[in-house]
């Protein structure tokens, strides 16, 4: 038997399960896990939302929630299992020999302290960890050195700045020097980069590995993205239906998937929608535009505490055309104005200068205050979970714009909703669900059929599926894709990802500091890009 | 600096629409000071020579004006019924006030911080239904009910204090201090019962924010995370409703005062009400104005110490 060092964490059949407060029904969430971590490796555990990936974390570190309990199992780190270990000892792990970083670098800094005061706080909470003579001199030469190393290059200024003067990044990386700060042999990092944006997600990422080999530090990675699995971790566990369904080097899971869900989730990566079918056949040269923007300025003021009033310009002499029955796609990174450019489109919002015309015919000329009719465009948002009212049903929700519009009798409309649902693939029974019973695909669903209830000639969707995991990813495209081939509405679709451009539409326009740089047919743009900005994108994929 | 040249700015604002509406009012309401004066056997030519004296038979902006002008110079002018400063008047009694008022904003803090943290600690446990049980029990006495409760059961059952026996703080702080000690709790007590509510919430409120989780990650105690963590952030919206109680804290020692019949500034601003007598009636609706609107600049000013986003532009 070859020689096998004992891990440095070791999970054995662990089951957890929450009780429902209210009915103390016992929902099982993981089941007899099973997996060790060895000294120095990077561990990956990859997942869907609602996968049990971040519990499994907090039962790591025991920070579970009151209503979760481990009803099996045990989890052994260096020889001792912790689930035997008083509270007050397994807290004393914490920071000192595991160290955590989490999902959401913007709140998870107390805004009211130092990062200096976060960090020093780490070292006291450990009184033994340090020499007991160490004077605050000395905690501060220690934390210095940390900021240092996790990549600032004014460690000084990050100490006593507070978190709202910093960008995400920059608090992602002070957490990383707090959870560092002891030389924890295990850092927990919970979709440590899934709230930043590209750019700022690959340098963490490189800190990391960097780090990791640089302290011989053990990892335990959690997150939904295979791309960012595939350049972070040695070892990889496909968490699906309460169980690990797959344990092993990176390369092989990802290369040769040995469980349906592995390859489920590749296939979803890829995006794969149109299979065969290529790119429809440009439009001829002089066909009338179902929509024309013309030199389309737009911007938000902002009335300051005592009226000091800030404009800020978002939108800038933008102009582009919209075809009928197309997918136009409409990407940058976040900042740059799609989402104003959207609001603008739909009435929400009133731009400065420029014109609108739908098929040719002037809708709204802002240089004169006016905008002439409003359109019937369709809006589809990015959070499914937050933009549709919790208090009310599904066919009440398909019902609002036939109902607020005084179009067909009373008796008709639910038949209308049904035909809808059946439309963007929602079972009938859903009618009479809240939302918060579907998931967030079905969700989403709901939100495209709203949109699609009053026929619009156009429907603008922000980062339709941003949010959503990725076999769902591709089944919400998919639809997109459908009804735009069976019904002809025209989709202006907005993201910041390549592969969902990539994925279903026919054209896309490339947005940059409230500029579109560059437009043009889809294969065209990804594979000869012209601008600077579009190189980068294309990087993505 | 800036800051605090608008603060004055809305103070002065504040204050001169609060005396022109009080001025109006006299002007509205029907009564005749100089009646009052000199009672219902004068003449009329005798109350007709006396409102000449005492300038009431001026238009209302002109006197508006007059005591304008007086109260920039600070001169509130004179009591028309008891022919003394207004200043001097108000000064003699609105310490006795003013320490009833502190002195329930006092018991309120210390009082409110324990129930609202110790509700905080499992919501829905027995502690909570408890303290919340109780809270609603004594938020439904209005202040005026509960001060004759006190004074029935506290002073005259068993004999705690004196009922309406009230010691001046010229003859004894310690035994003044112990006579507006009821009153003062009188006060407080529908205050605590609001208050520890919004601290057990704003408590909650804070505990699942993520701040929480990286705090208890770093190893922190819970004790730690508490102190250090959760009730400096709930301390931000807690302020701005402790200002609010602050001020409501006022109106209620003014209702307090007349029970416990203790002689504090709202029997003089009863009175002062009742004969039509504008000066001292405007000058102390002025005070009480100035001593909100401190409360309210006082608010601010922790509020920018507690929170580094807040900055007193």
């Amino acid at each position: 038997m070859a020689y096998e060092p004992t891990p440095l964490l070791s999970i054995r059949n662990l089951s957890l399960s929450f009780s429902d407060p209210v009915t103390r029904k016992e929902n099982s969430i993981l089941s007899r896990l099973s997996f060790d971590i060895r000294d120095g490796e990077v561990f990956g555990i990859v997942g869907e939302s609602g996968s049990g990936k971040t519990i499994l974390s907090l039962a790591i570190a025991g920070l579970l929630p009151e209503t979760a309990k481990i009803t099996a199992g045990e989890i052994i780190f260096r020889g001792q299992n912790l689930l035997s270990l008083s509270p007050k000892a397994r807290r004393d792990l914490l920071g000192r020999e595991i160290g955590m970083i989490f999902q959401e670098p913007l709140s998870s800094l107390n805004p009211l302290i130092s990062v200096g005061k976060h960090l020093e706080e780490v070292i006291t909470a450990h009184p033994d960890a340090s020499t007991p003579k160490e004077t605050r001199g000395m905690r501060k030469t220690r934390i210095l050195e940390m900021l240092a190393h996790v990549g600032f290059h004014d460690p000084g200024r990050i100490y006593r700045a507070f978190p709202h003067q910093l960008s995400g990044g920059q608090r992602q990386r002070a957490l990383i020097a707090g959870a560092l700060l002891l030389k924890p042999s295990l850092l927990i990092a919970d979709e440590p980069t899934t709230a930043l944006d590209t750019v700022t997600q690959t340098q963490i990422l490189d800190q990391l590995r960097r780090i990791s080999q640089s302290f011989s530090l053990s990892v335990l990675f959690i997150s939904h993205d295979l791309k960012i699995m595939e350049k972070m971790c040695d070892r990889l566990a496909v968490l699906h239906n309460r169980r690990i369904v797959e344990c092993d080097a990176t390369y092989e899971v990802l290369h040769s998937p040995g469980h349906p869900h592995t390859a489920a989730l590749l296939r979803g990566a890829r995006l794969d929608i149109r299979g065969a079918e290529v790119a429809r056949p440009a439009p001829p040269a002089g066909a009338v535009p179902l929509y024309r923007i013309e030199a389309l300025s737009a911007g938000y003021t902002t009335t300051a505490f005592r009226g000091a009033t800030n404009e800020a310009q978002v939108l800038d002499q933008v102009s582009l055309r919209i075809l009928p029955g197309e997918i136009l796609g409409l990407i940058g990174s976040s900042g740059c104005g799609k989402t104003t450019l959207a609001r603008v489109m739909t009435g929400l919002l009133p731009g400065s200068t420029g014109r609108i015309y739908e098929n040719e015919e002037l809708v709204a000329d802002f240089s004169l205050k006016k905008r002439i009719r409003k359109s019937p465009v369709g809006l589809v948002f990015q959070d499914p979970y937050n933009s549709l009212n919790p208090y009310k049903t599904v066919g009440w929700l398909l019902e609002e714009p036939l109902r607020v519009n005084h179009l067909h009798p009373q008796k008709d409309r639910r038949e209308r909703v049904l035909t809808m649902m059946a439309q963007v693939g929602l079972p009938k029974r859903y009618i009479d669900s809240y939302p918060h019973q579907l998931s967030g695909g079905q969700r989403q669903r709901v939100a495209l059929a709203i949109s699609l209830m009053l026929s619009p000639s156009l429907i603008i969707a922000d980062e339709p599926v941003s949010s959503l995991d990725v076999t769902v990813q591709s089944q919400i495209l998919q639809l997109l894709h459908d009804i735009n081939r069976r019904s002809g509405v025209a989709f202006l679709l907005i993201t910041h990802d390549l592969r969902v451009i990539r994925a279903i539409c026919d054209r896309v326009a490339v947005m940059d500091s409230g500029k579109i740089v560059e437009t043009g047919r889809i294969g065209d743009v990804i594979h000869s890009p012209k601008m600077p900005v579009t190189k980068l994108l294309t990087e993505q994929i | 600096m800036n800051y605090f040249l608008r603060r004055i700015l809305q103070l002065i604002g504040t204050l001169f629409v609060v005396s022109l509406i009080t001025f109006a009012a006299f002007y509205i309401i029907p009564g005749d000071p100089a009646r009052v004066i000199l009672g219902p056997e004068a003449t009329e030519a005798q109350v007709e020579a006396l409102r000449e004296e005492l300038g009431l038979n001026r238009s209302m902006l002109q006197t508006f004006s007059d005591w304008l002008t007086g109260t920039l110079r600070g001169d509130l002018g004179e009591s028309l019924i008891f022919r003394q400063p207004v200043t001097d008047l108000v000064a003699q009694k609105i310490p006795v006030t003013l320490t009833i008022a502190a002195m329930s904003i006092f018991m309120t803090i210390i009082a409110a911080f324990p129930l609202g943290i110790a509700a905080a600690r499992k919501p829905g446990k027995f502690a909570d239904q408890l303290i919340s049980v109780i809270g609603h029990f004594f938020l439904a006495f209005p202040p005026i009910v509960l001060a004759l409760v006190i004074t029935l059961l506290l002073g005259l059952t068993f004999k705690l204090f004196i009922a309406g026996e009230y010691v001046s703080y010229t003859d004894s702080i310690s035994g003044f201090i112990a006579s507006l000690f009821f009153p003062s709790i009188a006060v407080a007590i529908p205050k605590i019962a609001v208050f520890q509510k919004f601290i057990r919430t704003s408590i909650i409120a804070e505990r699942s924010k993520d701040y929480v989780r990286t705090a208890k990650s770093h190893g922190l105690s819970n004790m730690m995370v508490m102190i250090r963590h959760i009730l400096p952030n709930s301390l931000v919206p807690i302020i701005t409703v402790l200002s609010i109680v602050a001020s409501e804290i006022l109106g209620g020692v003014l209702v307090v005062e007349m029970v416990f019949n203790i002689p504090g500034i709202s029997r003089l601003l009863i009175f002062g009400i009742e004969n039509r007598d504008y000066p001292l009636t405007a000058g102390i609706v002025l005070y009480l104005a100035v001593m909100t609107v401190i409360v309210y600049f006082v608010a601010d000013i922790l509020h920018s110490l507690v929170d580094p986003r807040i900055r007193l532009k």
